[in-house]
């Protein structure tokens, strides 16, 4: 299976700075999204942490043989990388006055043939295009998840709360983390958005399905994505990676290559 | 608003090789712009076909003598221009030996006037005028007058050089006179024809053939009627100045002149200007011998290289010759050619073979070309093939180059202008051909140089973008394997980064960690290595003052002396650190905001605990407010309140950047490992701890203050004084509907009422709910509801009522049934509705029944550590516990951080 990918991040209408991080390792097949939070520029820190490490980390590992490693075996070790990554944060906050209180959200994935391993610690999200399908892979660990979980509250309800934004997971809070982590099957065509709740919280799912079911490049997507949630408030920083698997690589036309297509 | 969007990644590769293309074109138009517009490419060329054609094997004809007018000549013969019978008599002594043919390069156009001739010839005039002679001279005798004419006479010969030097012409008859033209197309008629002997020498053929000429400059009538031919010594002069070529025709007047080199071979060969025929355009025939031309009668003659170290022809000096020391016989058979190469005698020109270069010897060479067929020859072919190249080059430019690797295309461009610029030198040396192939190659080099810069400046700047990125990777990457506590680790990543304002603050931040571990050496590294990226910084200079006191300092053992390391202020950093009115003495631990340590006042000697946030310079504005308001409302709420079960809170303040509250030193441990099943307190021992607790809460709840964080972890108990106190108000509320905020949902969910997960209004109520939950768990060991995951909890906290719990412990006393029931109640009503009536039911059960069986060993005592110490082991336990862990929140506040997400953070 190929992968094509493309990233963006971009620091909406609302807040001064980006506290959100992305990083890919193309090579490896390593995707990594971010959304930091903490006092003053403490945000930016713990998110850039947390995906320099785990793309530096993860794909080294990858590249020494994970290639030959099997489901578990992944799985266990991007466990353990975001544990080290929530130490390395954890006791970073803890010593440094100006970063006390940091922490990231994550939302990260390993491509590896036809399988793909999705994990994430707090309300940052992948959804998943396929044949017209659009479904949200991973289950956000916020309170208000839960609440809807725990028949508390309804979704209706849900829409209307005040605490949106309040996550029961996070990196760099408690010394140690736990990451939920899904294996699935990667088939052609298959479009995998990885975003923060800057986007997810702008615009609605029918929205975001109807932007990734149209024609054109990853880049046009993208920046579709993310013009569509600055239009609509831009409150928070947005991030954005696109992964595209294709069996086979598309040959292209002379023409076409010349024009640098 | 948005200000910045950072890039990443993007796929395929087609920008670079389309542009590349790009500029292929420009350089191609831009070459031949240079070589339409100027001869640069000229000059190189011709610079290179001097060097190639010299290069031959040829052998020059060993028939052609020069006598060169040299130096030495000049010094011992006389200035110049010389008497013309100097030159007379050395044509004499060369008739005599029969040279072949004797070509003289001097311009003889002026006649040699001498003045003593003509005062010589106004006396004859006077002694044998027409008109009658002076009175002066009218004695003269017969004698006397025939005896002065015979002594003019002979006089007048003897100083009229020309008529010496024409007779000497017309002796030898094989002298070769130099004519000269101005080049250029004619408008009109000459000034003056062609004298007749002139015409002789032209030939017979009157066409267009040869350069078009507008004046000639012929020599003496005299002369010129008694030399055995008058031929042009026109050199023509190439774009850069040199003489390459030589024009065998000059059209003057209708009529066809030859150079001397055509006329002297001619001569040598017996032919004369009959026997040249023309193929207008085409060729020159000299009798059997065709010689080929351009459409101007030009050729390109072989300039011979040296050979052994001495050059093509002997040049011999006339001095030499006139002498006699070199015998005339030398020259017998030869042609001669006279002509000044002295500094200063006539002209000297840039030729292939040497740089300056006197026409005699040009002539030479010539002549020598014409006799042996050694020309350098142009085929029809070479424009064809001299396009072809040009095209090869441009197409190999614009569509291969850019899709080759830069050492691929690199060689290929090597062979290719060494494939060209060798086939020309080939040709030239080896075959006498010329094709000019210096301006594909030239262009060739050119293109490359031009995109090879391209392509390193593109990659310049992206390798500078990317240093910068892989700077900020590694600084991030130190600031993980801080946080790992692999400290050198960290500072080798940090070393690599270029200086900046943040690095400056991590590699503080190190250094403060290697101060707490003791290894002061590596504070003083760290301080280095930043006062080698900031000389000038204040802070740096003063850190790497105390650095270095610090490593050479003997550090005094004995825990009560010196602090933890952690709160080294300025100073000698031996004295005891003072905290407002508090000496620290030692560090008990990390809270949730900042280091918590261990206290004395010393006006009272009461020990203290002392609670601090560090607030460095870089909280600002609504941060900083918001930080120190969340920290001091502890303060506040739990100073309210004066309970023996509540922790009292002494001072609270602002120091060295540091707020700080001190409280209470409490003795004991907090309940949470006494939650595990096989280290449970005796019932009796619980019972009474609930029950103080809940007097403690009616307390609070009556002063309106909500705790909304009760659990064992929270609860202080000391056997040894049986003291019980509630702690850690940190998140408590005070309830007073003026400063109620609602939407935020806080406190250990496992221990939360349905109604404070539900993110309702809550009230003390929900604190004695939370009560119950602890007491079930102390007596029991185990949570009354559990889940898988926090979804599960929640949904069993809200909906499944809580077990009896006798049936976990059937050992228990009745009554614990109904009141942990009533505790556990999910809706508020149903609960105790304040925290005497609870107490009271405890304190009303029946213990003497519960004493009999105590589980479990011995209550560990451990040595008397504070309360705050070991967090981080009690967040193990907590865990254990299931979910025992406060929620943390992620605020959405218009404009700044979540300062306030850090303060509710729990170990």
């Amino acid at each position: 299976m190929i992968f094509e990918y493309f990233s963006l991040t971009d620091p909406g209408m609302v807040r001064d700075n980006n506290e959100d991080s992305i990083a890919l390792d193309v090579d490896n097949h390593v995707v990594v999204l971010a959304d930091g939070m903490g006092g003053y520029n403490a945000g930016e820190v713990a998110s850039a942490m947390a995906t320099t490490f785990i793309k530096t980390e993860l794909g080294r590992w990858m590249t020494e043989g994970g290639y030959e490693a099997n489901g578990r075996e992944i799985k266990r070790a991007m466990e353990i990388c975001i544990d080290n990554a929530n130490r390395s944060i954890f006791n970073a906050a803890n010593s440094n006055p100006q970063y006390a209180g940091m922490g990231t959200t994550l939302v990260m994935a390993v491509f590896q043939g036809v399988r793909s391993f999705i994990g994430h610690v707090g309300d940052s999200r992948c959804y998943r295009l396929r044949g017209g399908e659009f479904v949200q892979l991973t289950r956000d660990h916020s309170l208000l998840q839960e609440q809807i979980d725990a028949g508390l509250i309804s979704q209706e309800q849900a829409q209307f709360a005040t605490h949106k934004n309040l996550v029961t997971r996070a990196l760099g809070v408690e010394d140690t983390v736990l990451l939920e982590v899904n294996e699935y099957r990667a088939e052609d065509g298959d479009l995998y958005l990885f975003c923060s709740d800057g986007l997810s919280d702008m615009i609605p799912d029918s929205r975001l399905a109807a932007i990734l079911a149209s024609d054109g490049t990853l880049e046009a997507k993208t920046n579709t994505l993310i013009d569509a949630a600055n239009a609509a408030g831009g409150r928070d920083n947005i991030s954005v990676i696109l992964a595209y698997a294709r069996s086979k690589p598309l040959r292209k036309g002379l023409l076409s290559r010349m024009l640098g297509q | 608003m948005a200000t910045s969007r950072r890039r990443k990644q993007t796929a395929g590769r087609s920008g670079p090789w389309r542009t590349d293309a790009l500029v292929g074109l420009l350089v191609v138009l831009a070459a031949f712009g240079v070589h339409l517009s100027s001869d640069l490419f000229r000059d190189l060329e011709s610079r290179f076909y001097d060097f190639a054609s010299t290069r031959s094997s040829r052998v020059p004809s060993e028939r052609i003598a020069v006598i060169a007018i040299d130096d030495q000549s000049i010094a011992n013969i006389g200035r110049w221009p010389w008497p013309r019978e100097v030159h007379a008599g050395l044509i004499d002594q060369l008739a005599q030996a029969q040279a072949k043919t004797v070509a003289h390069t001097a311009f003889f156009f002026e006649p040699q006037t001498d003045r003593g001739l003509a005062s010589l010839r106004e006396l004859r005039e006077q002694i044998d005028g027409a008109p009658p002679p002076a009175s002066a001279l009218a004695d003269l005798g017969e004698t006397a007058r025939s005896h002065l004419l015979d002594f003019i006479g002979s006089a007048e010969q003897k100083l009229d050089g020309d008529a010496r030097l024409a007779s000497s012409l017309a002796r030898a008859g094989n002298v070769i006179l130099p004519s000269l033209y101005s080049l250029g197309d004619p408008q009109g008629r000459p000034d003056q024809p062609l004298p007749a002997f002139a015409l002789q020498s032209a030939l017979a053929e009157s066409s267009g053939a040869g350069l078009p000429a507008v004046q000639s400059q012929q020599p003496l009538a005299a002369l010129g009627a008694a030399a055995r031919g008058v031929a042009h010594l026109n050199q023509l002069a190439d774009s850069d100045g040199a003489v390459r070529r030589e024009p065998l025709l000059v059209n003057f007047d209708g009529h066809v002149i030859p150079s001397m080199g055509l006329m002297v071979a001619a001569q040598s060969l017996n032919l004369g200007p009959q026997d040249l025929r023309l193929l207008p355009g085409e060729a020159v025939l000299l009798g059997r011998t065709r010689i080929e031309t351009d459409a101007s009668g030009t050729v390109l003659p072989q300039f011979y290289p040296d050979r052994d170290g001495r050059p093509a022809f002997a040049v011999d000096s006339f001095y030499d010759v006139a002498s006699g020391k070199i015998p005339a016989s030398k020259y017998a058979g030869k042609i001669v050619i006279i002509g000044a190469t002295a500094a200063g005698v006539g002209t000297l020109f840039n030729t292939p073979v040497s740089p300056a270069l006197s026409p005699a010897v040009i002539l030479a060479h010539t002549t020598s070309s014409i006799l042996n067929g050694h020309f350098i020859g142009q085929p029809v072919w070479t424009g064809a093939v001299v396009l072809a190249a040009l095209l090869l080059v441009v197409a190999y430019l614009l569509a291969l180059l850019p899709r080759l690797s830069a050492a691929t295309g690199a060689w290929t461009t090597a062979g290719l202008f060494a494939l060209l610029l060798g086939v020309e030198y080939g040709l030239l040396s080896a075959a006498a051909t010329w094709l000019p192939l210096v301006f594909p190659a030239a262009m060739l080099l050119l293109g490359h140089l031009v995109l090879t810069t391209r392509r390193f400046l593109a990659t310049e700047a992206g390798k500078a973008k990317t240093d910068e990125e892989s700077a900020e990777t590694n600084r991030m990457m130190g600031l993980a394997l801080q946080g790992q506590g692999q400290l050198d680790l960290a500072f080798d990543r940090f070393r690599r980064v270029p200086h900046s304002r943040s690095l400056m603050d991590n590699l503080q931040q190190l250094a403060r960690d290697f101060e707490r571990k003791r290894q002061f050496h590596k504070v003083q590294s760290v301080y280095e290595h930043m006062a080698s990226l900031d000389r000038d910084d204040a802070e740096v200079r003063a850190g790497l003052r105390r650095a270095r006191k610090l490593s050479q300092t003997v550090v005094l053992a004995g825990a009560s002396s010196h602090p933890g390391g952690s709160l080294l202020l300025d100073g000698a950093g031996v004295e005891q650190p003072m905290l407002g009115r508090y000496q620290i003495e030692k560090e008990l631990g990390k809270g949730a905001m900042g280091v918590v340590y261990q206290g004395r006042d010393p006006k009272i000697g009461r020990t203290v605990a002392i609670k601090t946030l560090a607030l460095s310079a870089e909280f600002e504005g609504a941060e900083l407010a918001d930080a120190r308001e969340r920290f001091f409302r502890e303060a506040e709420t739990a100073g309210r309140l004066q309970h023996p079960h509540i922790v009292t809170i002494f001072d609270a303040g602002e120091e060295h950047d540091l707020a700080f509250i001190a409280m209470e030193f409490l003795q004991g441990r907090d309940l949470v490992e006494h939650t595990q099943v096989d280290r449970l307190l005796p019932v009796a021992t619980v019972l009474d701890i609930g029950e103080r607790v809940a007097l403690a809460l009616d307390y609070a709840h009556r002063q309106n203050v909500v705790h909304r964080d009760i659990k064992p972890a929270n609860i202080m108990y000391d056997p040894a004084s049986d003291s019980v106190k509630v702690t850690d108000f940190g998140i408590a509320r005070i309830t007073d509907a003026s400063r109620t905020k609602t939407g935020m949902v806080l406190g250990t969910p496992s221990f939360m009422s349905p109604e404070q997960l539900a993110g309702h209004h809550i009230d003390g109520r929900s604190d004695l709910y939370s009560l119950g939950v602890m007491l079930f768990q102390l007596l029991t060991g185990v949570l009354p509801l559990r889940g898988d995951s926090m979804a599960a909890l929640m949904y069993q906290i809200a909906n499944q009522p809580a077990p009896d719990v006798r049936s976990l412990r059937p050992d228990l006393p009745e009554a614990l049934t109904d009141i942990l029931g009533k505790a556990l109640s999910k809706t508020p009503q149903d609960r105790y509705q304040s925290g005497r009536d609870m107490a009271q039911d405890l304190r009303r059960v029946d213990r003497t029944a519960a004493d009999r069986v105590v589980p479990g060993g011995a209550l560990p005592m451990g040595p008397g550590g504070s309360g705050f110490e070991k967090t981080q082991l009690q967040t193990a336990r907590a865990i254990e516990n299931g979910y025992a862990t406060t929620v943390v929140t992620q605020s959405v506040v218009q404009g700044g951080g979540s300062a306030e997400g850090g303060s509710d953070i729990r170990p």
